[in-house]
């Protein structure tokens, strides 16, 4: 009897479920939108449409210095573009991290680079490591000028992200490379000669003075003039939180937060990982395998003996889709260690697993991973032969199984000839013009290309 | 606060019947699932063995039917299919977020409402049997019964969830585009006489034999959609009509329940002329485009925001030297007159809305052909495109 009740209860809460699923559309509540969480009159004064480009960009410079959360609230929307943003952070006091994501849709304010521009001065100004996610995912603004400044301000915030960005954008048009130059130079305290309207010669050879610069700085232990402290967890609590619920957003719904989430973590580098090990024990808590998933994807990129532990972890993860894209980053992360530990993995009962320990023992190389990749049972999928023998080709160097992996470049169904490019092109550093769709003549031309590449 | 009690509401029922009809091993002492557990718990194995499967390709044996189904739908190309592959750079780069919901571990595993994890493996299945009906606990799911007679012997241990049926399950990825929340917006999301879920449409009810010989009502696993032109052709009505140099078109998304196309950023809809100047040579023109443009297509804008709006455009018919006007009207659907599309950028038309189209053509043109493409990208030339409708003035 009292089960049957359960059993009707749980009927109504379903009923209840639907009626609300099929009710008003998305982000209402019973008709009524919820409310704009950018209405406060600061950011509304920011965005204003009533008044000129100019005039509201006066507005975001004169709030620079204000590290108060409303200003900085208000300034990262001002920052928004379409870009750069799948979500905002919208405050919201009803879940524990203090924020809900709400999507960024284009809407017309995002027209107007130097309105961003400003912002990030502004924000710069601030000080507040607050922002910077936001600025992190900066870097990806549609406009140069923006990723440049950007790349300022983090340094200020003691991170280096934009660095690379600042040097690929000395190779762009004028204005942009000027400003690459201009921040640059503010950043080292150098002067390396670039000149925007040299010919490119001479461009050129600033830049690879640049490049040596960067290339320098882990060898010399210089800290550039302007760099910052990098954050450190527990300094800032709004920073706190706004990390950790991106930390979060790796294991919600849609790709394109993920992939905002998964660029900013990266990014961020070092300063994530406590943020991605409370995460993980989150995520653990919850049961929620997507966002492990995601950790497991970021940390491929967080060069730092901590991540490897992190790693090491997810690969003794319950859901085997964590345990494969953990080998996989252990496989981008490469050297000894991975190659034991990957070794290990080709254990695995599940065989996904063993088809991304197989694939990045390929990627890392070295005698220790050929033979693991040699001894490797490669029966139980039909993926996993034709893993292997890209493995043992890429292991060796393009060596082994040259043929094998050539003639996968013609064959028949197209993800085996684009799992043969993929690792072709990382071997070579070309992409020999291949391309998947084409005829077959077309790729027999990238198959002779490849064959000049590794014979040469 | 109402939405807090019926999200608590929701929360106790929802947990309570995951608990009383999926999560508990059935006991056999009351109604439910629960019922047949001593009938159909196969003998010499416990009820928590993990299934006897690996691939779809085992479920075909007991369900050929279903499986030929599945076998010849889009869902199980879902990895392999050549266009897939284009567009998504073989699932490297920004394609590897494509690969959970085109490669897909068992929807159960991550839950509903949560984006599903890629299974790197049987890659020839793509969206397969394991992805809807797997429970890791060691059970095939089903949306109904029955569970007694031959079904409790089964090998795939069946266990019902009404939840297979709700659209919780598709949304994980289908809703990473909008589908949902655009047909939340129509007539059909609407209870009563005309309401039509994701099922209704695509898994329509079909009969097939039974193992005793008899017909066994079930529901379609070929999931018709945009790759079938007989659906697609029931999407949208056209009408037109030409007097002298004014030619008068509509086109109504009248069958679709999601936006036209739907919000998959691929999709695009095409109105064409073809212009017969008598010249004996064919004037090809592209006179509306309608869908959801690329995130990086920075220019695209909406030019019809609100229901109601018109605007006015010249398209250049270069080989003429000459040119077409065209005014374009937002007729709002009759259900919901102030409805707005998802994305601002969209030019996509909303169920049950209609675009009117006042065309006016050049000189010396003496018939004009209507047409109206579907493509699965907006590349696709017309050879590959599905022709939705053509009609000929004058007739």
């Amino acid at each position: 009897m009292r089960r049957r009740f359960l059993s009707d209860l749980a009927l109504l809460g379903l009923i209840v479920a639907a009626l609300s699923a099929c009710g008003d559309g998305p982000g209402t509540d019973a008709g009524v939108p919820p409310p704009d969480p950018f209405a406060d009159p600061l950011t509304r004064s920011l965005l204003d449409p009533g008044v000129s480009t100019d005039v509201r960009i006066e507005r975001i410079l004169a709030i620079g210095g204000d590290g108060s959360s409303g200003a900085v609230h208000a300034l990262l929307r001002a920052l928004r573009d379409r870009s750069q943003a799948a979500f905002l952070l919208a405050p919201d006091e009803d879940h524990e991290l203090g924020y809900r994501a709400v999507e960024f849709k284009k809407t017309g304010d995002d027209a107007y680079p130097m309105e961003r521009v400003a912002a990030v001065v502004a924000l710069e100004k601030t000080g507040s490591y607050a922002a910077l996610p936001d600025l992190l995912l900066a870097l990806d603004d549609r406009n140069e000028v923006v990723q440049n400044h950007a790349a300022r301000a983090l340094i200020r915030l003691g991170s280096k992200a934009g660095i690379p960005v600042l040097l690929a954008n000395l190779e762009k048009r004028i204005l942009q490379n000027e400003t690459a130059n201009q921040i640059l130079e503010d950043i080292s305290g150098e002067d390396m000669g670039f000149n925007p309207d040299a010919g490119w010669d001479l461009k050129d050879r600033a830049i690879r003075k640049w490049k040596a610069w960067w290339d320098g700085l882990p060898v010399s232990g210089t800290r550039p003039p302007l760099e910052g402290r990098p954050y450190q967890e527990g300094s800032d609590p709004v920073a706190d939180r706004r990390i950790a619920f991106i930390v979060d957003m790796l294991g919600q719904m849609q790709f394109l937060y993920h992939e905002q989430a998964r660029a900013t973590l990266a990014r961020m580098g070092a300063p994530a990982l406590p943020f991605l090990r409370a995460g993980v024990e989150r995520a653990r808590r919850s049961g929620n395998a997507t966002t492990r998933a995601g950790i497991a994807h970021v940390l491929a990129h967080i060069d730092h003996a901590n991540s490897l532990e992190l790693l090491a972890d997810l690969l003794g993860d319950a859901h085997p889709t964590v345990r494969s894209r953990a080998a996989e980053s252990l496989g981008q992360r490469g050297g000894a260690v991975a190659v034991r530990t990957l070794s290990d993995v080709l254990g695995d009962p599940d065989p996904a697993v063993q088809l991304a320990a197989v694939a990045s023992l390929g990627r890392v190389g070295g005698d220790d991973a050929i033979a693991a990749i040699r001894g490797f049972d490669d029966s139980a999928d039909s993926a996993l032969a034709a893993t292997k023998t890209l493995a043992l080709f890429e292991a060796t160097g393009g060596k082994e199984q040259r043929e094998a992996v050539l003639g996968m470049l013609l064959a028949v169904d197209i993800p085996t000839r684009n799992a043969a490019h993929l690792v072709l092109a990382r071997l070579t550093g070309d992409d020999a013009g291949y391309d998947a769709m084409a005829a077959e003549k077309d790729r027999e031309r990238a198959v002779r290309r490849y064959r000049g590449l590794l014979d040469g | 606060m109402t939405t807090k009690l019926i999200g608590l509401l929701v929360l106790v029922g929802a947990s309570t019947f995951f608990v009383m009809h999926v999560m508990s091993p059935p006991d056999g002492t009351d109604g439910g699932p629960g019922a047949d557990a001593q009938e159909w718990e196969p003998p010499g194995r416990s009820y928590r063995d993990p299934l006897p499967f690996s691939k779809s390709e085992d479920c075909k044996g007991c369900h050929p039917d279903v499986w030929s189904e599945w076998y010849d739908s889009h869902h199980r190309i879902a990895y392999t299919n050549p266009e897939v592959q284009k567009l998504s750079t073989g699932f490297q780069g920004k394609g590897l977020d494509c690969l959970p919901c085109h490669l897909s571990r068992p929807m159960f595993e991550t839950g509903f409402g949560v984006r599903p994890l890629e299974r790197l493996t049987r890659r020839e299945d793509g969206v397969d049997c394991f992805t809807c009906h797997y429970w890791p606990e060691g059970n095939a799911m089903l949306t109904s019964g029955p569970l007694g007679g031959a079904a409790s012997q089964a090998p795939c241990q069946p266990a019902v969830t009404p939840s297979m049926a709700s659209l919780q399950l598709c949304a994980p990825c289908h809703n990473q585009h909008k589908v949902h929340e655009d047909w939340k917006e129509t007539r059909f999301a609407v209870k009563g006489d005309g309401f039509k879920d994701c099922n209704d449409c695509h898994m329509p009810t079909v009969e097939r034999p039974n193992a005793a010989g008899g017909i066994r009502r079930g529901r379609s696993h070929r999931f018709p959609a945009a790759h079938d032109p007989v659906v697609l052709r029931e999407a949208a009505a056209v009408t037109q009509s030409l007097s002298a140099r004014s030619l008068f078109v509509t086109v109504h998304n009248s069958g679709v329940g999601h936006n036209l196309p739907s919000d998959e950023r691929h999709r695009a809809v095409d109105l064409h002329l073809v212009l017969d100047t008598g010249d004996g040579r064919p004037y090809d023109v592209r006179i509306e485009r309608w869908r959801n443009p690329y995130r990086d297509e920075f220019e695209a804008v909406n030019p019809l925001p609100n229901p109601g709006d018109a605007y006015e455009k010249t398209v250049t018919v270069p080989e003429l030297l000459a040119d077409v006007g065209v005014r374009v009207k937002r007729v709002p659907a009759p259900h919901r007159p102030n409805r707005k599309v998802w994305y601002p950028a969209s030019t996509q038309i909303p169920a049950g809305e209609k675009r009117e189209l006042s065309i006016t053509l050049p000189d010396g043109v003496k018939a004009v052909t209507v047409r109206l493409w579907y493509r699965t990208n907006p590349f696709q030339p017309d050879k590959d495109a599905v022709l939705l409708h053509e009609k000929t003035l004058p007739e």
